[in-house]
């Protein structure tokens, strides 16, 4: 969370976007030791020759959205798709853990992400092979690499905090290449490791899947 | 031969969209003379309204940033703040400030903070085409009031002025009219002293305007500005509501 706190701030300066920071509630309740990143040099920083300060020696400045000449607004929005564009290909952030010989694939992010690890690692101990796609970024979605894994990965597995806010963008990203199963819980009761090693274990046996 | 009139320097060579009558170009006209006067132009930013106003940079030829409808106080906290040394003010109506940004304004005045705020009161929505505002009058009719306003269905007139001097940051706040000479003089006084509250480092400062909007009020703008005398003055006391600048203090020091 601090990493990535840092983080937006640095894109929104970079691209003069919003950026959005989805926290799960489970930070508000849980304390653990935090390095916070080194500072970035300011200097750094794009030049913002759009900014208000006064106009001193320049022409005055205007900020704004409302773009009224329907060619101008036209255009205006076909530089935000580029935008856009090119944020989609550069800023994909994902953690991949224990793919390479995985047979099932999780996908989950926030909290949800560190409770699959810990189950994750308890049905490796038996012979399971699990892995884990957890995208950092939520938009832009991981989805290509995400559609290559379903190149040679039958099942995946989505596990949310949640009845299903994912499970929508991994099903597009996969285009049908894998059986994708769910298993969530809607807030309430934290699911711990083992219930969730169980879950895997249960679509294991469920869709022989170590076949 | 000595120049008595002249276009103001701040104001761009452009043909004002504002109805025959509307108060907006006068003010504006307003703001770009003492903007001049005291030397403020180079380092003024001014954060324009949602509503008619909002094309104000179409006009007033210093830094302009547009606020999400009603933000402009909140906006302007952070210019003012990253900013200190320019000169910030807000222009909003009466449906920005007194309905959807009445939070941020509320609080932006009990903070004290060193902004100046022009809020222009014409009783209605009028970008949209009319609809009831907060400040609407009882009886008045709108387009969503078509019966004219009745308070237990619609609730009162609300007195912004007088809740933004209740906030314990604010130092001046006067209510003045733009509907004929001698009001246009005394609200070129009311906003120097606004703008003079902030050159001076003391608090927030407003000055609220009634102004004609004689397209959504169904009246020639002759009417209106006589519209203005006899009714809007009378739920809306044109009056210096508070002033501590004597004192050089807020109420919270």
């Amino acid at each position: 969370m601090a990493d990535l706190t840092r983080r937006a701030f640095e894109l929104a300066d970079y691209y003069r976007t919003p950026v959005m920071i989805l926290g799960d509630g489970m930070m508000g309740q849980m304390m653990e030791p935090v390095v916070f990143p080194e500072m970035i040099n300011p200097d750094t920083l794009p030049e913002k020759d759009w900014a208000l300060g006064g106009a001193s020696g320049r022409p005055s400045r205007i900020i704004r959205s409302l773009l009224l000449d329907p060619a101008v607004e036209e255009e205006h929005n076909w530089k935000l798709a580029r935008k856009y564009e090119m944020i989609t290909r550069k800023e994909v952030d994902y953690e991949s853990y224990l793919l390479d010989d995985a047979n099932l694939v999780m996908v989950a992010y926030g909290t949800a992400a560190r409770i699959a690890k810990g189950a994750i690692n308890m049905v490796r101990e038996a012979g399971l092979k699990v892995g884990m796609l957890r995208p950092r970024t939520l938009w832009p979605f991981p989805s290509k690499v995400l559609n290559d894994i379903g190149r040679v990965v039958r099942h995946v597995l989505v596990f949310e905090m949640s009845t299903g806010q994912m499970i929508e963008d991994v099903r597009l990203a996969l285009e049908g290449r894998s059986n994708v199963h769910f298993y969530g819980r809607p807030g309430g009761i934290i699911p711990n490791p083992e219930e969730v090693a169980r879950v895997i274990s249960s679509h294991y046996l469920r869709f022989d899947i170590a076949k | 031969m000595k120049q008595v009139f002249k276009k103001p320097r701040l104001i761009k060579p452009n043909t004002f969209h504002y109805c025959p009558g509307c108060g907006h170009s006068i003010i504006h006209r307003l703001i770009a003379e003492i903007l001049e006067e005291l030397d403020l132009a180079e380092i003024a930013i001014c954060v324009p309204p949602a509503g008619c106003a909002v094309l104000a940079y179409n006009y007033l030829d210093i830094d302009m940033g547009e606020a999400a409808h009603g933000r402009a106080a909140a906006v302007a906290t952070g210019l003012k703040r990253a900013l200190p040394d320019k000169f910030v003010i807000t222009y909003q109506g009466d449906g920005d400030i007194a309905a959807i940004g009445t939070a941020e304004s509320i609080h932006a005045a009990n903070r004290g903070e060193q902004v100046s705020t022009i809020f222009v009161n014409n009783a209605v929505y009028g970008m949209t085409g009319g609809q009831m505002a907060p400040t609407t009058l009882l009886g008045q009719n709108t387009t969503t009031t078509p019966g004219g306003r009745v308070a237990s269905i619609h609730g009162n007139p609300l007195d912004l002025s007088e809740m933004m001097a209740i906030a314990k940051g604010s130092v001046y706040i006067e209510r003045t009219a733009v509907n004929n000479a001698k009001n246009i003089i005394k609200t070129k006084k009311a906003i120097t002293k606004a703008f003079k509250v902030q050159i001076d480092g003391l608090g927030f400062s407003m000055v609220e305007i009634l102004s004609p909007c004689p397209t959504n009020w169904k009246m020639s703008p002759i009417d209106a500005c006589k519209w203005v005398d006899e009714y809007m003055t009378k739920i809306f006391p044109l009056k210096v509501i508070k002033d501590l600048t004597d004192t050089g203090k807020k109420d919270a020091d």
